[in-house]
């Protein structure tokens, strides 16, 4: 990748240089769609709104004054876009015909496991995502996420008994 | 203590056992326990199993980020080539009804052909233009799949139907079983289904938001873009 800074990459990324942009979204795009999946709990959703979050940074690049917080104030909108993304989803008329319900029928472990992140509380995935997925320190975590670590560590476990509990109601802890 | 009492209390420790927070003390203490706890062990089996698991999802998902990344960079790219074609839109207002719309479109065609034909002296020119605007208008159903190099045998397929007028009429993407467990959509006059195939449920949506989100995409690949912009 480019040996550029972020302050020289959105310096030239503002003059509408799109390479320059180009390699702000590669050097960017792996935390803030984990984060995205953290929030959302859903890979494909996630893709979707880092598209979205990349194409209003690009179009709001003006705005942004210290060009070396590009990743802080990227992954800032990344949370507001899913913010609103999940009241949207929340809002938006929903019916759910049929429930899986079925005995018997063939899911492998990999869905189980997408499953079971889904249904996990934001606060409780973020930190797990970033631990586990994004493969950070729980320092690491415990400074973005604005906590202490032993708040960090206090998340972890409960994200770990919580999905042991529910891999267990899909009958997947053998 | 009875060694029941001991074992809920051990399990609390398992999960800190497996999240490597434990002293060196602490964890050979957790070690003894296992050696002797048939249950326990297993407890802590499966909670390495999991961690395994979310290592390994991570992974996965890791393979797939540089499609990704290239996506985002293609969307990027026909942004700033549909801002460029942006003073076209000042047109807009004035093609407010379908008529006129393809009246406007009509007479631009005809006076395309005319200025190829005398300025250009070329008649077959005008002719295949005029010919290749057709075709590509007579386009009424597109299907076609998308692959990701490190799933290449599951593609998402998507159906795109087309109106007369070259309108957006139907939807229907699959996205395979590696996009979140794999879905079915189907979009049509403005309600969205979505069967969730690791659920198993079907989602019936009337989002304005939802379905501009659909005609973004159909439109990408509407083939009479190819020739209006």
């Amino acid at each position: 990748l480019d040996g550029r800074s972020d302050e020289n990459l959105v310096a030239a990324s503002r003059t509408a240089d799109k390479s320059a942009y180009g390699l702000l979204v590669k050097r960017h795009y792996r935390h803030v769609f984990l984060v995205c999946v953290g929030m959302l709990g859903n890979v494909h959703d996630a893709e979707d709104i880092v598209q979205e979050v990349m194409l209003k940074g690009f179009a709001e690049i003006g705005k942004l004054r210290d060009g070396a917080q590009f990743g802080t104030w990227i992954t800032k909108i990344a949370k507001n876009l899913c913010i609103n993304f999940t009241h949207r989803k929340t809002r938006a008329k929903k019916v759910i015909a049929e429930r899986a319900a079925q005995p018997g029928q063939r899911t492998d472990q990999n869905d189980n496991l997408q499953q079971a992140i889904e249904r996990l509380s934001p606060a409780l995935r973020l930190p797990l995502v970033m631990y586990y997925l994004d493969g950070e320190s729980v320092k690491t975590v415990a400074e973005k996420l604005n906590m202490s670590r032993s708040g960090v560590y206090s998340k972890l476990r409960t994200a770990t008994k919580e999905l042991h509990r529910l891999f267990a109601e899909q009958g997947d802890t053998k | 203590m009875n060694m029941i009492n001991r074992c809920d209390q051990i399990k609390d420790k398992i999960t800190d056992y497996v999240l490597g927070v434990l002293s060196e003390q602490q964890s050979n203490a957790i070690n003894e326990h296992l050696s002797q706890c048939r249950e326990c062990k297993k407890y802590a089996q499966v909670l390495q199993r999991q961690r395994h698991s979310l290592v390994q999802f991570g992974q996965m998902l890791d393979a797939g980020m540089a499609f990704r990344e290239d996506r985002v960079i293609e969307a990027l790219d026909r942004s700033v080539q549909s801002e460029h074609a942006k003073p076209l839109s000042i047109c807009r207002p004035i093609v407010k009804s379908r008529i006129t719309k393809f009246a406007t479109a009509a007479a631009i065609i005809a006076i395309a052909a005319l200025a190829i034909t005398f300025l250009e002296k070329s008649a077959p020119t005008a002719y295949a233009l005029d010919q290749t605007i057709k075709a590509n208008r007579s386009i009424r159903y597109l299907h076609f799949k998308m692959f990701n190099a490190s799933h290449d045998s599951d593609a998402k397929e998507a159906w795109i139907e087309f109106d007369e007028s070259g309108e957006v009429k139907d939807v229907r993407v699959n996205f395979p079983k590696w996009i979140s467990g794999g879905h079915r959509m189907v979009w049509k006059e403005g309600k969205t289904q979505v069967w969730d195939r690791r659920r198993n449920t079907l989602e019936f949506f009337e989002d304005e938001i939802y379905t501009a989100k659909v005609l973004r995409f159909a439109n990408r690949y509407n083939p009479k873009g190819a020739v209006e912009t």
